[in-house]
């Protein structure tokens, strides 16, 4: 474990850029939140970065309040995660790169209230932060060399499976609303024209919704596992997306947050893309 | 208005010239001897290199030209004389009896069906089949039938069949004798009927032509797109293809090569191969294989490697046919010399290009030269002009040449005549009455604040719907519809009669939504939009439902379940009818000046041209001196001395008026769009460091002129910023005395400066930096060049050796006759292989060159005085780059400029107003720079000869308040018609995206990959589908037995609803289970509606666009494609049945295989029964969601 001796050069980062004026704010953690989770803390003066704190429940995505201060300069304490959303911002257009001041911090994974790893971070791939100003390194990670996603397991092609787990959702929307990827102004689902939900909030509604917002960060999602965090019923929220997310990555190369240049995987092409499920495809017998 | 130009003949080539006209303002005559336009090139399956679907490209072209109120078309006539002097020339056009009222025709087709008569179609290459009283093919333009008066017996059948009264038997001839500016003559080619005895052709069955083979490949031809041999209707499993059939063969009287048949063999193989996966060998027999055009060497190498054509450098003696098998025996040498014999099911011959017959008469008519061959003549240097002033000539009337010559040479004769035109004045409506009439602006009505009153007009199309369904039913269907104020029927809505009626009910029953259910709009949509706008309405409030070609006609057998689709396809269209809006065209001014950025020879001719249609023109040269690469030419491909002409081309443009020349000038930036550039020129460092010693007088003063940075501001912009001959890294040159390239070497001779005086021997070495791996691509000139020089070299002293060390001599089209002369003169044709290039090696005052010679298969050396090399032509990337990103326009590999379409649209970019000529875009010689250069300038022509610029009617909309500006809309713009721009949206910056009106073309796909919903689509809204989506899923109202499975189709408008109307009008049947929603394009298609149709309680969802590389759109399939997949795959993980949602291409030409898909379809989902999440409610009449 070394989250103590990364705790303290955290610290000691955030007060020299606050102290330098090289950021206004410091988002990190703190301690505070229900079931010992950090909450996001905000630092605007050195004397304030002592709050910060860094241990196996810092589970918040802190890119999301990055996103809130796009128009200041801030520093962001991030795991591998927290930088592949704020990447991803920065890819489509949302935030500036000059705006954000990345301290990324290795992350061997992070629990929950009963000690076990969380199961997003169990099936991390990603230890260390793609892109950051500067790193604050975990010397004991154990390497993990394959960035392959695993195989999830669980309900993969099962209509009726399906169907069980969307019917806990409760479509009270808190997924959407924790995802960094979810930042339209107006969600598909809340327009009233055009009406994409059918009339009643039934089964169909929340296959819409499930299937439109995979359909929508398809290529975009960056693993941290706060849609299925804030999940109040318990839903397997991110079952469509993992998939979804491996599929991009098989066929196009592409995994979301790792380069603030590159073009967004669906708004790309390859004359020569493979055409999986099409009639007369790649894979028709 | 300017008066009228004549365009003769209605292929590619005369489609180009006269819609470029008519772009231009000038009105057209369009005269084709054919009772339809659309020329040879409707005939073919594919286009090279792509492998295009012919029709789905060509097909919008030619109907847009028909269409276009500035081009009047007369089908069946010829153009008899034309007297007097342009530009006041009377032309005289005699029309043959169609013995069919075009306008009372509604092209129906009852006549066909009834009609007794049954001849060869010459269409089909006569392998096919038609009636008496026919259309030549199903996208026959205009679609009208036209009785075949050799073959038709008089029965009267047809009359009797006609519910609109269209026959006329009594229809006689009639002259026109029409005032014309100038005559564009377009009137295309033969192919060789002098085909070998010793073939086989007549002889055999399956010996074919290429043609024939073309219409045995297409879907749509007489064997619906199943290879098989004529004579057994077996397919076949070896084919062989004998290449040069009546081309390069001087005893046939025709001793050019054909330019195009090796391409299209490749092609026509590759697609061979494509439809029978398991053939076992298919042969190219071949002499040189002439792969000189753009990426064609890629396309040969894929056909080998990809496909497995073998190709057998080899003269085919004579076929045979074996008796006991059928099969075809074919004796032919190699190149060693050793007669093989080999067995093949098929055999295609790739028949050349020969002149017309009738064009030499024409000619003779017009007094206008033709050459030795019977092409029509125009001089090397001032094509597409023929010899008599006024009079241009284009397309392979004037030589053998491919689809995309053709359109380039089209364009610059279009630009020809234009010029010609440039002075006159003709009040049109006045003056020819007969042929145009000005249509009457009404005053629209606002309905945007009406309670909506849905019209619906069903159309009987005499029997062709009314007899196979129950209109009468869906009328009073329609009546109970939501928001329906009046419904009727029709004989044929089409009428002339019936429009009235369709008026007078607009006005009795203030309509503001009509709702026509009649054939596809495809055909009909401007005819009844133009209705609409008679009766004072925006044509957009029109929604067609097409319950003819995608329903009565594909369900001839069950009365019943047409009649229940057309019932469901109204309800449909009255659902999106609800959500039409008012949508206008935005206008745009335009800058009337033009850019030419390089001042070479086709920068020059087409500043000149711009220039003589009257408008200012700035040409940005790099150098000191105007002309470029043809400085160094001593001659033209003809022998012609190049310098004069070219010396006239350059003072023309120093002395006009019209013209400012910017030397030593670069482009330093340029902002803006079509109609609005501004660009700033920046002079370089060194007034006259780069020009030439022969520089132009004139260039200091210019020089001077430009030491500043300059604002221009223009409307459009030519690139024309050419290429050079790369200087070689091997065969000693720059190391030793004796070598030199061509291009040097023609700058000695023309400046005269004996250099040839004690040479003995000279060697060429052929594709000395061409076709390796750091230059993969074909120069095209460099063959016919050395064999040019070869002759001037032989000329100068036939004693001198002269010995062209060659790969393959590519001197394709007319060329290919100094190839022989030279030879008859003693130049010595030696062939190298593609890997053992000649070794060279300084002597004593010479170079040795030694190859392997494949003929004696051992090295033999050469002593060369002079050793000359046909080096590459190079672009300079770098320089390129920086323009393409300036401009926004694409790039090839290897650094030349790339065009938005290789086969149709060769000088344009994607982005509008910027156009490509010259060596910029490809190597090509200095007549086809010229020719290229005009045509940019007519293509340029067509934006600034226009007032104002207008946008379409359906493009796309950005709502700012939903934008995020991530940019997804801008990445995916094939026409870069939305940017995301930092705006100040109340008193705060934000990246939005903005759309420019004026290049949008209304394919949607940035729409459907907007994850805010912040862009919608006119004419094909959000709202509009989901409408469509939820009037069929929720208004079932009737009551039926047992379920049967309700499939949603989203098709793309230009292929595979082409495709479906296709198996309608070959009456294909296919089950009738499928609603069609029609998009503009597959990138239309949002996610969301596969979606919403699934949770809506479709059954199953078929999508289908256009091949990819087909897209009407350019690039709109591409993304769909990565789209569905992911779609598809999240489906699956949702477990939703993989059978349920089916993606494919479907293409224009395919009716059979859009049935064949409708089926496997239909059936998969008929398997699996009924939706599980189905289950809404049903929709009362009346309660659906008004319009916001």
């Amino acid at each position: 474990m070394s989250f103590d001796a990364q705790r303290g050069k955290i610290k000691e980062i955030c007060k020299d850029l606050l102290e330098k004026g090289t950021v206004d704010t410091v988002i990190g953690y703190a301690e505070g939140g229900i079931d010992g989770a950090r909450i996001p803390c905000m630092c605007g003066k050195p004397e304030e970065a002592d709050a910060l704190c860094w241990d196996q429940r810092c589970v918040a995505n802190l890119c999301t309040y990055a996103y809130d201060k796009r128009d200041k300069k801030t520093g962001v304490v991030a795991k591998p995660c927290d930088v592949r959303g704020i990447v991803n911002y920065i890819a489509e257009n949302q935030l500036n790169r000059e705006n954000v001041y990345i301290i990324g911090v290795d992350c061997e994974g992070m629990a929950g209230s009963d000690g076990e790893k969380l199961p997003w971070c169990a099936e991390c791939s990603v230890k260390t932060p793609p892109v950051y100003d500067v790193r604050v390194e975990n010397p004991d990670l154990p390497d993990k060399s394959s960035t392959k996603i695993e195989e999830p397991g669980g309900m993969t092609g099962d209509f009726g499976k399906f169907q069980k787990e969307i019917g806990k959702c409760i479509l009270c929307y808190s997924c959407r609303q924790a995802c960094c990827g979810c930042y339209c102004p107006v969600c598909f689902m809340d327009r009233g024209v055009p009406n994409w939900q059918p009339a009643e909030p039934g089964q169909s509604a929340k296959m819409m919704y499930h299937l439109g917002r995979a359909a929508h960060l398809a290529g975009r999602c960056v693993e941290c596992g706060a849609c299925e965090r804030v999940c109040a019923s318990g839903v397997d929220v991110r079952y469509l997306i993992r998939e979804a997310t491996g599929f991009v990555e098989d066929m196009y190369g592409f995994r979301a947050g790792f380069d603030t240049e590159a073009d967004p995987v669906m708004a790309s092409y390859d004359a020569n893309d493979r055409e999986i499920g099409f009639l007369g495809g790649d894979d028709h017998e | 208005m300017k008066k009228p130009v004549m365009v003769v003949g209605g292929g590619i080539a005369g489609i180009q010239a006269a819609a470029d006209l008519a772009d231009m303002g000038i009105p057209v005559f369009l005269v084709e001897s054919s009772p339809s336009i659309g020329g040879r090139m409707a005939q073919l399956d594919k286009t090279f290199p792509t492998n295009d679907c012919s029709a789905c490209i060509l097909a919008p072209k030619v109907t847009a030209c028909y269409n276009h109120p500035l081009v009047k078309t007369f089908t069946l006539s010829e153009l008899v004389e034309v007297r007097g002097e342009a530009p006041d020339f009377t032309a005289v056009v005699r029309k043959r009896p169609r013995y069919i009222d075009e306008e009372k025709c509604t092209g129906c087709g009852d006549c066909t069906s009834v009609c007794p008569v049954s001849v060869k179609s010459e269409f089909d290459m006569e392998i096919g089949k038609r009636k008496a009283v026919y259309k030549p093919y199903a996208q026959a333009v205009p679609n009208k039938a036209v009785i075949d008066d050799s073959a038709c017996r008089h029965c009267r059948l047809c009359e009797k069949a006609c519910r609109s009264k269209a026959v006329c038997y009594d229809q006689a001839e009639e002259v026109f004798e029409i005032p014309v500016s100038a005559v564009v003559l377009a009137p295309g080619y033969d192919l060789s009927s002098e085909i070998p005895a010793e073939f086989g052709y007549s002889k055999y069955a399956d010996v074919v032509t290429s043609l024939e083979y073309e219409r045995i490949l297409s879907a749509s031809g007489p064997f619906a797109g199943h290879v098989q041999r004529p004579s057994d209707g077996k397919p076949p499993k070896r084919l062989a293809f004998i290449q040069c059939v009546g081309s390069r063969d001087h005893q046939c009287s025709a001793d050019y090569c054909s330019a195009v048949c090796c391409m299209y063999a490749v092609k026509e193989a590759e697609i061979t191969k494509e439809h029978l996966p398991e053939a076992e060998k298919i042969d190219i027999y071949y002499m040189d294989m002439r792969a000189y055009g753009k990426d064609f060497d890629k396309y040969v190498d894929s056909a080998k490697a990809k496909y497995g054509i073998n190709f057998i450098r080899s003269r085919v003696a004579e076929t045979e046919r074996d008796k006991a098998t059928g099969n075809i025996l074919l004796r032919h040498a190699d190149t060693g010399g050793s007669v093989h014999k080999s067995e093949y099911d098929m055999v295609v011959l790739s028949v050349g290009i020969a002149p017309k017959e009738e064009n030499i008469e024409l000619c003779s008519k017009l007094k206008v030269k033709t050459d030795r061959h019977g092409f029509i003549w125009t001089g090397e240097m001032s094509a597409p002009q023929s010899s008599r002033a006024g009079i241009m000539a284009c397309g392979a009337a004037t030589g053998p040449k491919d689809i995309p010559e053709t359109v380039i040479e089209a364009s610059a004769a279009a630009g020809a005549a234009a010029k010609a035109a440039s002075n006159t004045d003709v009040d049109l409506y006045k003056d020819y009455p007969a042929f145009f009439r000005e249509e009457v602006e009404t005053l629209v009505r606002d309905v945007s604040k009406e309670p909506i009153r849905t019209g619906v007009f069903v159309c009987n199309c005499g029997v062709n719907i009314g007899g196979f369904l129950s209109v009468g039913e869906v009328v009073e269907y329609a009546k109970t519809l939501p928001f329906v104020t009046f419904a009727g029927e029709g004989l044929y809505t089409c009428s002339v009669d019936f429009q009235t009626v369709m008026l007078d009910r607009i006005k009795e029953h203030s309509l503001n939504r009509i709702v026509v259910a009649s054939c596809t709009p495809r055909t009909h949509e401007p005819l009844f939009q133009s209705v609409l706008q008679k009766a004072g309405l925006n044509p957009y409030l029109l929604t067609m439902a097409n319950i003819r070609d995608q329903c009565s006609w594909v369900h001839m057998e069950d009365a019943k379940a047409a009649t229940f689709k057309a019932k469901e396809l109204v309800r449909m269209a009255v659902g999106k009818a609800v959500y039409a809006k008012q949508l206008t065209r935005k206008r745009l001014d335009v800058n009337k000046a033009a850019l030419v950025i390089g001042g070479g020879a086709a920068g020059l001719s087409s500043a000149l041209e711009l220039s003589g249609m009257g408008y200012s023109v700035h040409i940005v040269e790099k150098t000191g001196g105007l002309g470029g690469n043809a400085r160094s030419l001593s001659t033209t491909l003809f022998g012609r001395p190049a310098g004069g002409y070219l010396a006239g081309f350059i003072r023309d443009a120093e002395e006009d008026p019209n013209i400012t020349v910017h030397l030593n000038s670069k482009i330093k930036d340029i902002s803006g769009f079509v109609g609005n550039f501004t660009t700033l020129i920046e002079a370089l460092g060194q007034p006259g460091a780069e020009a030439e010693g022969d520089a132009p007088a004139g260039s200091a003063e210019d020089c001077r002129e430009a030491e500043s940075a300059t604002k221009i501001e223009h409307g459009v912009v030519v690139v024309a910023v050419g290429a050079s001959e790369k200087k070689p890294d091997a065969y000693l040159y720059g190391k030793s005395p004796n070598v030199a390239t061509q291009l040097e070497f023609e700058k000695r001779l023309k400046n005269g400066e004996g250099c040839l005086s004690g040479i003995k021997d000279v060697v060429m070495v052929l594709c000395a930096g061409s076709r390796d791996e750091s230059n993969p691509y074909c120069s095209r000139v460099c063959c016919s060049q050395s064999i040019k020089n070869a002759i001037i070299i032989k000329e100068y002293n036939s004693d001198i050796n002269v010995t062209v060390l060659y790969r393959e001599i590519r001197s394709y089209g007319l060329s290919e006759t100094f190839y022989r002369r030279a030879r008859q003169m003693g130049v010595q044709f030696v062939r190298y292989e593609d890997d053992a290039k000649p070794a060279v090696a300084q002597m004593e005052g010479f170079v040795e060159v030694s190859a392997k010679d494949p003929l004696l298969s051992r090295d033999v050396a050469y002593r060369a005085d002079l050793l000359l090399l046909a080096s590459a032509i190079e672009p300079d990337t770098e320089e390129n780059k920086a323009i393409a990103q300036m401009l926004k326009v694409p790039m090839t590999q290897e650094g030349f400029f790339l065009e938005a379409h290789v086969k149709l649209r060769p000088v344009d970019f994607a982005t509008e107003g910027v156009y490509l000529c010259g060596l910029a875009h490809n190597p090509k010689n200095l007549r086809e720079s010229i020719v290229q250069g005009k045509a940019a300038a007519a293509r340029a022509g067509t934006v600034i000869s226009k007032e104002f610029l207008e946008s379409e009617g359906a493009i796309a909309a950005v709502d700012k308040d939903l934008c995020v500006g991530c940019g997804a809309c801008e990445k995916v713009c094939a026409y870069k018609a939305i940017t995301v721009e930092e705006l100040l949206i109340r008193g705060k910056a934000a990246k939005k995206a903005v759309l420019n009106d004026v290049l949008c073309k209304g394919c949607g796909t940035c729409a459907a990959n907007c994850r805010c919903g912040a862009i919608d689509v006119g004419g094909f809204s959000d709202m509009q589908v989901i409408n469509e989506i939820e009037y069929l899923l929720r208004g079932d109202v009737e009551a039926k037995k047992g379920w049967e499975p309700k499939i949603i189709a989203f098709l793309c408008n230009w292929c595979s609803y082409a495709g479906a109307d296709l198996a309608g009008t070959g009456r294909m049947q296919y089950p009738p289970n499928i609603r069609v929603i029609r998009v503009p394009c597959s990138g239309r298609i949002n996610p969301a509606y596969i979606i919403k149709a699934l949770t809506e309680g479709a059954d199953g969802v078929m999508v289908s666009g256009c091949h990819p590389g087909d897209c009407h759109y350019l690039t709109g399939n591409m993304y769909a494609r990565r789209r569905f997949t992911v779609l598809k795959k999240l489906l699956e993980t949702a477990g939703v049945n993989p059978d349920r949602v089916h993606f494919t291409w479907v293409s224009a030409s395919e009716g059979g295989r859009f049935a064949e898909v409708v089926k496997e379809v239909t059936e998969k989902v008929e398997k699996l029964g009924q939706v599980p999440t189905s289950g809404q409610p049903v929709l009362p009449a009346g309660s659906c969601r008004e319009e916001r």
